[in-house]
């Protein structure tokens, strides 16, 4: 039986669970006890993808879903604790720091998984929709990874923002985009010779990311979030395609639509004061208000 | 996997979130991104299963990195939705309470209506 048969079958209970879910979570007057249901239905796919393992039912498989098992509870252990309390008065700084430490965690299991298959696909010439996936895969991984790192160091005052560039620097940066482009074309056109291209091609989108990072408005910062969690939606369904599971394209699907509707409308969190964003809450408003003060002294 | 079955799953499920499962009023808005986050977390599935049917060393070291970090930013996005679903105000009137509440003043009346008759 294959992997993505095994995380079907669990994903039939897990969709179902997800979809009252988000039925009751969307709705005003329901409690607030269902969302506990969300990693509940993760834990349920984890089960069903673990659990034939590490019973002992398939051979040679025993000690990955125990390698794994561990790996996730380390991985549990180490996310940062944020108190649920409604007299706790969070800020929306916090907010985007915690969404950039996710931004950061999912950024590397994707180019991790991008590379897995890459390993995997080179193998056969034919196999280019694979590859794609997995070039695809790696540029999005780098790209909300860089990104999260980036928002995460603003956040904490270690850089300064940059200015929004001239249209010189915006044109390079499209360029660069183009040959990123070119290079992932490359890269899937031509396996035997993809070693330096796709190095080429990670470096620059290394570079990219980071400049489109280091000049977004301070304001913004969250609506890009919200966008990187579309393109982690992305890349869920190129993994789903890969590894040929029915329940990883639907949850895409839904990431994506859900990160649509926030772009689109711009909603308020409840977490948060109400107040104008970003009084002064780093280093870098600070920073802003200090050198308009002085132009304008001046 | 079927490339046009694939891109139908997806079309669905997009359609479904964009019309319906994700819309809420504008104040609920912020809550359906963190819950879209929280969904994000099934890559850790994604991960897994590759950590599953790793063939070499590389790929077995590479996968467990990935669940790790998987899993670390799951449990992060839950935790920021619980606390922006713990943050939400109080005072917010329960409908399905109100008509609740509506139905049991008018069986009141009714059995008082029915005991004076008698």
């Amino acid at each position: 039986m294959g992997i993505g048969l095994m995380i079907d079958n669990a994903g039939w209970f897990a969709l179902g669970l997800v979809l009252i879910t988000l039925s009751a979570l969307t709705h005003p007057g329901r409690r607030r006890v269902w969302m506990w249901a969300l990693p509940l239905a993760i834990l349920i796919v984890l089960a069903g993808a673990l659990f034939p393992g590490a019973a002992g039912d398939l051979p040679g498989i025993g000690w990955k879903a125990w390698l794994a098992i561990a790996a996730l509870a380390f991985g549990v252990a180490t996310a940062p604790w944020y108190r649920a309390s409604r007299d706790s008065d969070t800020r929306l700084i916090d907010l985007v720091r915690g969404a950039a430490i996710v931004l950061i965690g999912s950024g590397i299991t994707i180019i991790l998984l991008g590379v897995i298959g890459w390993e995997q696909t080179t193998r056969y010439v034919g196999a280019w929709d694979l590859r794609l996936a997995a070039v695809l895969g790696i540029f999005i991984g780098v790209w909300t990874g860089i990104t999260g790192l980036i928002h995460w160091l603003r956040l904490k005052g270690t850089l300064r923002a940059s200015s929004r560039g001239s249209r010189n620097q915006r044109l390079a940066q499209w360029a660069v985009l183009a040959i990123i482009g070119v290079l992932g074309v490359i890269a899937i056109a031509y396996p035997k010779v993809a070693t330096a291209p796709l190095v080429l091609l990670i470096v620059l989108a290394i570079e990219w990311a980071a400049l489109a990072a280091l000049s977004q408005p301070h304001e913004d910062l969250l609506l890009i979030q919200a966008r990187h969690v579309g393109l982690v939606g992305v890349a869920i369904v190129t993994l789903g395609y890969v590894q040929s599971s029915l329940l990883l394209l639907v949850i895409g699907g839904l990431v994506v639509a859900g990160s649509i509707h926030f772009i689109k409308r711009q909603g308020a969190f409840c977490q948060i004061s109400r107040r104008t964003f970003y009084a002064d809450e780093t280093k870098d408003a600070a920073a802003e208000r200090e050198k308009e003060q002085s132009t304008k002294a001046g | 996997m079927d490339p046009t079955i694939a891109a139908y799953v997806v079309l669905l499920a997009l359609a479904l979130g964009l019309t319906g499962a994700l819309r809420a009023e504008r104040e609920h808005c912020g809550r359906g991104l963190l819950i879209v986050t929280t969904l994000s977390g099934f890559l850790v599935v994604a991960a897994v299963s590759a950590l599953l049917t790793s063939q070499s060393a590389l790929e077995l070291v590479l996968s467990t990195i990935a669940v790790f970090f998987g899993a670390q930013s799951a449990a992060t996005a839950f935790l920021l939705l619980r606390q922006e679903v713990h943050a939400e105000p109080a005072d917010e009137p329960d409908e399905q309470g109100l008509l609740d509440d509506e139905d049991r003043e008018q069986q009141l009346v009714h059995e008082r209506a029915s005991k004076e008759v008698s």
